[in-house]
Order: structure tokens, then sequence, then C-alpha cells
């Protein structure tokens, strides 16, 4: 089995900004590992696998979609509504605590 | 109540259609036959997170319409929505804590289709947290059990959907599917669910899971019930550049052809084996042609897929951080509220 140890579950814990409990940490590490041992079964079948052009019938009928950088919405029409659900707000801007 | 003897439970939405603009029956009429059933079902089933409270009133407002002369496809028709999709002005929360008091700012095209086609919005259905999962037993709001037998898991994670529309408390349903949420549980509860081609249904306003995945469906009890659903809710919108990227349409076939991948029965339960093998037996008489082919990496679609769906369900979930809507729990610092408001 792949091992994921406690410190790699703290350190992907922090990036994601979850804070987690030590028995959360020890339960979640051989979850973690078996997950990895499961797309494990891509190994090996990188190489070699679809051939260039292949699907490219299906490819052709997909296109990009682009719109002109044009006529926005008129200014503050959404504002107060989409405000109204932020938790702390001042004026029209979201408050938040000391970031540095 | 219903003027004639319709079983609620049965009644397609075809069917409610013509008895509808043929008036036989009134939008009240089906509304609170739904509604009643809902009263003797869901304290078993709990298919939904939210009942709306003015499910009448868009009926009666759907019957005016009717009596004035209009006649949207769908005039009418009461349809529970996943909870994942939102409607303006209501909670729309994914059956998550974090989003339990958020009230959605916009709809969803998609229900902004379905009202324009006149259809009664019942209520939010239950689902799998942020519809990750495959049982709606993974839900804030408790579990939903499945309709035939209330021992079993409804499927999910549009559990909700399914076993609204399997127990007549919905003549349909909206879903959402990344990797077999309409259709799996639509096959747990023997409804019909659809996952529309990629780009065929705009997914604004639909909660992002797998971004590159991600469909809005019908759920119904028949697949014209789906086709019905389906037209009004499919078609390109600016609001979601992913919708309308095939340039041509795929050519009609005449002979319509379908394709079993081998070893496909590998490991069923014998009766599903066996109603497995009878459909393609009527597919057969129905003249469609049946061959078998291999399809060497089909066991690798399902790994590729817990590569390709944590990466973008990651990208897609760190905008619930208790910041800019929904919960918020504070700590001594900025970090902190993070952490906090997750946990």
């Amino acid at each position: 089995m792949s091992m994921i140890d406690e410190q790699e579950i703290e350190r992907l814990s922090k990036l994601s900004r979850l804070s987690l409990t030590s028995e959360e940490r020890t339960s979640y590490a051989p979850q973690m590992g078996k997950i990895i041992d499961y797309i494990s079964l891509l190994k090996g079948v990188t190489e070699g696998g679809a051939k260039k052009g292949e699907g490219a019938e299906e490819n052709s009928r997909i296109v990009n979609v682009f719109r002109e950088d044009a006529s926005p919405h008129t200014s503050e029409e959404f504002t107060e509504k989409i405000l109204a659900e932020a938790p702390d707000r001042e004026g029209n801007f979201v408050r938040v605590k000391k970031i540095l | 109540m219903l003027r004639m003897s319709i079983d609620i439970e049965k009644l397609t939405i075809q069917e409610a259609k013509k008895l509808l603009s043929k008036r036989e029956v009134s939008s009240r009429e089906l509304c609170e036959a739904t509604l009643k059933k809902i009263e003797e079902k869901e304290k078993d089933i709990h298919a939904y997170v939210e009942v709306f409270s003015n499910v009448l009133q868009q009926a009666d407002e759907a019957d005016r319409k009717r009596n004035d002369g209009e006649a949207s496809p769908l005039l009418g028709i009461p349809l529970a929505i996943k909870d994942n999709i939102l409607i303006e002005g209501r909670v729309a929360s994914a059956s998550s804590k974090i989003l339990e008091k958020y009230r959605a700012t916009y709809s969803a095209t998609a229900i902004k289709k379905l009202q324009k086609a006149g259809t009664v919005f019942i209520g939010r259905t239950n689902m799998d947290e942020f519809a990750m999962g495959g049982s709606t037993e993974n839900s804030a709001f408790g579990a939903t059990k499945n309709p035939h037998d209330l021992s079993r898991v409804p499927g999910g994670s549009s559990g909700g959907s399914a076993a609204a529309v399997a127990s007549g408390e919905a003549l349909g349903a909206l879903g959402s599917d990344t990797g077999g949420s309409i259709r799996q549980p639509a096959a747990f509860c023997g409804i019909v669910g659809l996952k529309p081609t990629y780009g065929k249904v705009s997914r604004h306003g639909l909660m992002a899971m797998g971004s590159s995945l991600d469909q809005i469906g019908p759920m119904t009890k028949t697949v014209t019930d789906a086709e019905l659903l389906f037209t009004v809710i499919s078609g390109n919108d600016s609001l979601d550049s992913t919708s309308g990227i095939y340039e041509k349409e795929i050519p009609k076939i005449q002979k319509k052809k379908i394709v079993v991948p081998q070893g496909i029965q590998k490991g069923l339960h014998q009766d599903m084996e066996k109603n497995f093998n009878e459909s393609i037996e009527k597919f057969k008489t129905l003249g469609y042609e049946v061959t078998e082919k291999e399809f060497p990496h089909l066991h690798l679609s399902l790994p590729s897929y817990y590569v390709l769906m944590p990466a973008e369900v990651s990208a897609n979930m760190s905008r619930y951080d208790g910041i800019r809507f929904g919960l918020h729990v504070s700590g001594s610092t900025f970090l902190e509220d993070y952490e906090k408001t997750r946990h």
C-alpha cells in the first residue's frame, strides 16, 4: 500500500485550510493510501494509450466559444443582492480579518 | 383532490399534459395529490430537504394562465429540484451545513427555462453533500430511503430526486450528474434518468463539482417524459460557454445501433443480468442492431475519473470559505476563520 503518513495529511490539510483532529488524521491516512493505490492502476498505461488523431472525428465537431468583451450588465445591478449574502461587510466591501 | 381516479404514483408527465389540456384535471389538483403523497410518505422516505410553502399558489397561477389561453409546454406540471440547482430567493444548500442558510441570488438557466415552460416547483430534494456520494446517506440533513424498500438506499447523489419521482412525490425532477449521480439513483429507484451529452444543458446556476463532467438532466418515469424535460432545459446559453461547443449536430442515423461492451454483465446480480439480457432482446425486436464490442480501456475509466474529479472538486470547493457567502465561524485569525467555518 502507498504510504501516506499523518505528517503528509497534516501538510495537505494546511494547504486546503482544514483543521483536522488527531483522530481524523489517523483515520484519513490509510484511506488516502488506498485511494492512491487505486488510481495507481493507471501507472504504465499512460504510454501507448490513445493514438494521436484518435477521436478526431468527435473533436472536429467541438469549437471554442468566444464572446465580445462588451455589453456588461449595468453597474451595481447585482451588488446589493450578492453582498447581502456576505457574513460581514463594510459598505460595498466584504470585511475580513487582517491578512498580513 | 383529483376528480378522476388518477394514480399520481403512476401518472406520467405526458399523460398529465393531456389531462391538463383537456381540462380534465387542474394543476391545483395535481399539486394537491402530490402534496398528499408527500404527507403520507415523506416521513419514511425523506426525499426533500424543503417542500415549498407556495406550491398551491404556483398551481393556481398556472391554472389561471391556462384559462387565459396560455399553453406553455409544461404548464402546471409539479417538479422537484435537486438542492444544488439555484432558484432565486430560495435556499440552495447542496445538503451541506455550510450553505444551510444561503439564499440563491439568481436562478439557474435550467430553472428559468422550466419557469418559462410553466412548471410548478414542489421543493428542494436531498442529495449527498455537494453531490459527492452514491447513496444519499451523506447529506447533512439525514439520509433518503428507497421508496421500493425502505431498508435500501435510493442511490445518489440525486437520490432525493429519484425517490421523489418513484414515490409519486413529484411528476418529474431535475438532478445533476458528474460520475453517475443521475443515472445510478434512477436505476436504483426504477425510473428513467438522463445525463445529457456534455454541452447540451447549461450549467449556469448549478453548483460546480467537476466542471469538465457536470451536467443537469431529467429524472422521470418514462423516456418520453425525460425527452419532454430535456427539450425544455437544453440549448445554448451565453452564461455557460461550454454549452454550444458542438459546431455540427450528430447526423440522424436511420438504422439505430446499440453497442454492448464485452463483459459488462460481469458481477451483476442474476436478476439484473436476466433483465439486462431481456432488454437487449427487446431492442433487437424493436429493430435495433445490437453488437458486442471490446472496450479494452474500460477498467481504467474509474481510476481516471478519480484523478480528474477530485482535482476539479478541490478547485471548485475552495469558494466555500465563510468569506463571501454561507456560514461563517469566527476564529482568532483570518486563517482560523477558514478552518473553523469548514470544520
